[in-house]
């Protein structure tokens, strides 16, 4: 036997290229065992099966773009390369991608599912929320953080919004069912004018309910509006397709859902504004045509009849609460004063177009001429002045 | 369904209401409407804002949840969070 004699890095040198240029790239199946997460950030982890196990390691560059962190146990698929390390003699995996098995199934059926639903044309129907509704069901966990999440938006934002909860399971192989046996019986009931689907955030086996047809089916059915809010942004399911509303997070569901009777609050404060921004207007006019009044007995007798209605605008003003009160403080002496000479407006404005007011000596009114009796002594008032008339004699009406 | 379309009747006179607020500003906005009218349509304005201000903030703090696992008979409870 004539065998050349290498050295042992020359010998592994030949290993090394053998292995790595006869595993370039590979996908390979198996169990995570030994998990240790360096600080460099770099992953180790030993991949097993019944029969064999192999090292393998992910670099922080693409530890970062996995969705998950392994744990021991974990049953995963990973692509990558074979590695040889020359110091230490040994080979390992060098990952690209790991990803839990099934995960990728389960991406491939969402998928197809997706497409044949867009097919259907269960992602066209679009229904606008209610812009004042008054009762929200919501279809989730009753002990879940999402619910928690949705009730203090709500308290904050509309607590006038009465709220019924249908709890559902929200993961596990009986949710699917229990979430759109909900829908059905709040269609049902039909007391709700929307309805929220929601969960918080999950791994996509945990949010794969809203995924399933029967949801999808309910969803679709649903003749309340309805609003999909799964996990956090960056999750999605089927659910949110077929909904009417989309919202990343059940907290977003909670803020769309009310945008209406808050913007009605904001409406309203501004039709209050105008509102006092018009009597105003009327007032100041008053105030001008009761400058124009010279007369200090006519101003003593219109005056006179203010009071009550002072009073009643007065307590209008107070019954302005909320926003405006602060602008409304400091307007009321102004409106008080000129509340004083505001009814003067009518009586004058029909002086002025020529009529007089005929008045007994003592000054009250005369609406009729029934009391007058020859000889009586009469007040006839115009818009520039009076004089003391007497009466000659009645004329038959 | 009573209960629906007790729920659609209120949603109405909430719209009603803001447009009933919009007409009397207009009515007020006009310089032939007398005064005495005008403070009229003043308060009858108020008292609407005031109306609708204590629907929309007036807590209900009504959260309800429904019980049993039946479609036909079915059962409202409070809601109590934790």
């Amino acid at each position: 036997m004539d065998v050349p004699t290498i050295t042992v890095t020359e010998l592994t040198r030949s290993i090394k290229q053998v292995l790595e240029e006869g595993f370039p790239f590979f996908s390979v199946t198996g169990e995570i065992s030994n998990f240790r997460p360096a600080s460099s950030g770099h992953w180790f982890f030993t991949l097993k099966d019944e029969g064999a196990q192999i090292s393998c390691v992910i670099f922080r560059s693409n530890a970062w773009k996995t969705t998950f962190t392994p744990q021991d146990g974990d049953k995963v698929t990973i692509t990558g390369s074979l590695d040889l390390y020359p110091p230490r003699g040994t080979y390992q995996i060098i990952c690209e991608t790991i990803v839990k098995t099934g995960f990728g199934n389960l991406l491939a059926i969402l998928e197809e599912r997706k497409v044949r639903y867009q097919q259907k044309g269960y992602f066209d129907r679009k229904r606008p929320l209610p812009k004042n509704p008054t009762k929200l069901g919501i279809i989730t966990s009753a002990t879940g953080a999402a619910l928690q999440d949705v009730l203090s938006v709500l308290r904050r934002r509309a607590p006038s919004l009465e709220i019924l909860l249908f709890p559902s399971l929200v993961q596990g192989a009986e949710a699917a069912q229990s979430i759109a046996f909900r829908i059905e019986q709040a269609n049902l009931l039909s007391d709700c004018d929307v309805l929220l689907i929601t969960r918080g955030g999950g791994s996509i086996e945990d949010l794969m309910p809203f995924s399933e047809e029967v949801v999808l089916e309910a969803i679709h059915e649903s003749t309340i509006p309805t609003v999909s809010a799964i996990g956090h942004e960056i999750d999605w399911a089927l659910s949110d397709f077929v909904a009417d509303l989309r919202a990343p997070t059940p907290s977003a569901a909670a803020e769309l859902i009310s945008k209406g009777i808050y913007d009605s609050k904001t409406e309203l404060v501004r039709l209050k504004q105008r509102l006092v921004a018009a009597i105003e207007h009327q007032l100041l006019r008053a105030e001008v045509a009761v400058g124009k009044v010279s007369i200090p007995s006519l101003k003593a007798y219109l005056l006179t009849q203010v009071d009550r209605r002072q009073f009643r605008l007065a307590n209008a003003q107070l019954a302005l609460s909320g926003n405006i009160e602060d602008q409304l403080t400091h307007k009321r002496n102004r409106l008080t004063l000129l509340t004083n000479q505001l009814n003067a407006l009518s009586p004058l404005a029909i002086l002025e177009r020529g009529f007089a007011l005929v008045s007994t000596e003592e000054g009250s009114v005369l609406r009729s001429s029934r009391p007058v009796r020859d000889g009586d002594r009469l007040k006839i008032r115009w818009i520039d002045g009076e004089r003391s008339v007497r009466v000659e004699e009645q004329d038959e009406l | 369904m009573e209960n629906g379309r007790f729920v659609w009747r209120n949603r109405m006179n909430f719209e009603e209401k803001i447009a009933k607020i919009e007409t009397i500003t207009k009515k007020l906005q006009d310089e032939h409407t007398s005064l005495e009218d005008s403070i009229a349509l003043f308060e009858e304005g108020v008292t609407l804002a005031k109306e609708l201000e204590q629907a929309l903030e007036e807590a209900k703090g009504k959260v309800e949840k429904v019980v049993g696992e039946s479609l036909t008979s079915m059962e409202v409870v409070e809601f109590r969070d934790e």
